[in-house]
């Protein structure tokens, strides 16, 4: 058997046998939309970890992470840096919301837009704005199973068709399995991640350098000043670090999936409790890093995307097929497993905000499957620069979601007008060189969207005949009806 | 700090600035490691001195997302229960 059939059978062995023991998992479950969409609002404490390890750490950590240390060094820290202070930040406002979410019914951000400022078309502008941005994201997640898929198969083979298999595959999973089967498969997909990543950094290091602390050694002779950020505001600098560690962490949970992995929970404690231990699970991604910063020294020389292809490269020259095998399997359960959960949350903001249906979610997870999948297959270069925008568009929701938990003012217009200035600058970013003394452009673009939104706060505050929604002063809790 | 429980009327002013001050334990907590990881290259942008083998920086982003939960804990366990 040639190396690239063994290695293709291990992986197609692997996200079947995932998805078999995900849909044993849950094949008592009855499918109503609450149930698929949030998961009933039951996961424990561990399910709801496993879930979210599951939907966070995509194949941008898995490929993405080492590639930023091979082709850039010390800047790719700012991908451990963003998840514990995201953490940090969620954990003083997701139980709240998880709360109002089970008080008034919502599944998702644009129904906790719709349910506080008491605004419909913000709500059905939102959710199209959601959409349009996670459906570009879902196809890089293709473009990463599609790296794995070609390495795996010792670039013999076109992987367009396998990667299109792989996609329907799952598609069709979340479709019968809804977030609780997303979230059993997850904890296959978390356990061969931790240990493949565990594989690559520590064992990778040592086969080469005898140890991680010689590796490290060899990378500053190699590259001086590869293991620090330059100073100033050059590009990759001090303030984009800072900036852009910032914004990310903002952002962290404002995408589509998020805000349903996070209805899913039992209670706010449940949440809180994620929110105490997640960074735990972060470590992973200093393997990740330690197996880019190997395959510098190992394979030096790989340019732009194909750093990505870094420690894959050094499997595939100097190990069995097998082992090749089983970590671009976890890696591509690592591209799936997040873009089926991305999926789930896009059809579901459909369903609910735009047609106004639940009923309809399901069908829609197929229809954004293939929705996807042929976006990806005409236009993959073109959509290199929606991807650029997702996380920052993203971010922009941020502030109507976190100041109107804290601030009685804030009106529907407010918050809509400050969106649209935010979106604004993000897209005029896209054709920008680096912003203001170094500074991430997603951070500006938030910076503007508050300013806007304070100032309309202020100049035309909520009505005060309009009814308090889900408003709940969120740094009084003594104050909120949920103490009786 | 004992668990705060809400007393009647004649002590609510203190009641209320001892939840103030649970508040700010809370944040405050909670801003130390985030502030260190923010503020890294600021505070520990160097290769050397290696700590177990890696580079100063990698080992305080590091160090300080392993505090982080313990950092959290301890902001929790000033939050008023309801």
């Amino acid at each position: 058997m040639s190396g690239s059939t063994q290695a293709l059978l291990i992986i197609s062995a692997i996200v079947v046998g995932t998805i078999g023991f995900a849909l044993l998992a849950v094949r008592r479950i009855k499918m109503e939309p609450a149930e698929f969409i949030v998961g009933g609002r039951s996961f424990g404490a561990l399910l709801l970890w496993i879930l979210l390890a599951g939907e966070i750490y995509t194949s941008f950590t898995f490929l993405g992470a080492a590639g930023w240390a091979y082709g850039k060094g010390a800047p790719a820290f700012y991908i451990i840096a963003y998840g514990p202070i995201a953490y940090i930040i969620g954990y003083f406002y997701l139980p709240l919301v998880w709360r109002i979410g089970k008080e008034r019914g919502l599944m998702t951000w644009p129904d906790f837009l719709v349910d506080r400022y008491g605004s419909k078309s913000l709500g059905t502008g939102v959710a199209a704005l959601q959409f349009f941005l996670t459906v570009p994201y879902v196809t890089l997640q293709l473009t990463g199973l599609q790296i794995l898929l070609t390495i795996a198969g010792y670039g013999r083979f076109n992987a367009t068709l396998a990667v299109s298999v792989a996609f329907l595959l799952m598609a069709l999973f979340v479709f019968t399995a809804g977030l609780r089967g997303a979230a059993w498969a997850s904890i296959i997909k978390d356990s061969l991640v931790l240990g493949a990543a565990m594989f690559a950094g520590i064992y990778l290091p040592i086969r080469f350098f005898g140890s991680p602390a010689a590796m490290f050694e060899r990378v500053s002779q190699t590259q001086p000043h590869w293991l620090t950020i330059h100073a100033g505001s050059a590009p990759y600098g001090v303030t984009w670090f800072i900036s852009t560690v910032l914004l990310t962490s903002i952002g962290f949970f404002m995408g589509p999936s998020n805000a349903q992995s996070i209805f899913a929970a039992r209670s706010d404690n449940t949440v809180r409790r994620n929110m105490i231990f997640m960074p735990f699970y972060g470590l992973m991604i200093m393997f990740v890093l330690l197996a880019g910063l190997t395959a510098l020294v190992v394979v030096p020389g790989l340019k732009g995307t194909a750093a990505d292809q870094s420690y894959l490269l050094l499997l595939q020259r100097h190990f069995p097929a097998w082992v090749l095998g089983i970590v671009a399997g976890a890696g591509c359960l690592a591209a799936l497993l997040p873009a089926s959960v991305l999926l789930l949350g896009a059809a579901s903001i459909f369903a609910r905000n735009v047609l106004g249906n639940t009923r309809y979610v399901r069908v829609l997870v197929l229809v954004c499957a293939v929705l996807s999948l042929a976006l990806w297959i005409v236009a993959k270069t073109s959509l290199v620069e929606l991807l650029l925008f997702y996380f920052n568009g993203i971010t922009q929701l941020a502030p109507g979601v976190m100041l109107g938990l804290a601030w009685r003012r804030v009106s529907g217009w407010a918050v809509g007008s400050g969106l649209v200035v935010g979106e604004l600058v993000a897209a005029y970013s896209l054709h920008a060189s680096t912003g203001p003394m170094g500074i991430n452009w997603g951070l500006v673009a938030l910076g503007c969207n508050v300013a806007v939104l304070t100032a309309v706060a202020l100049v035309f505050p909520r009505s005060a005949k309009a009814p308090e929604g889900s408003f709940r002063p969120a740094l009084h809790p003594t104050a909120e009806a949920g103490d009786a | 700090m004992e668990e705060g429980r809400c007393e009647p009327s004649a002590a609510g002013a203190r009641g209320a600035s001892r939840r103030a001050m649970k508040l700010m334990a809370r944040c405050g907590l909670a801003a130390v490691p985030a502030l260190m990881l923010l503020f890294a290259p600021l505070l520990a942008n160097r290769d050397e001195p290696r700590i177990a083998g890696l580079p100063l920086l990698l080992a305080w982003c590091i160090l300080w997302v392993v505090l982080t939960p313990a950092f959290l804990y301890g902001a929790d366990r000033f939050r008023e229960k309801t």
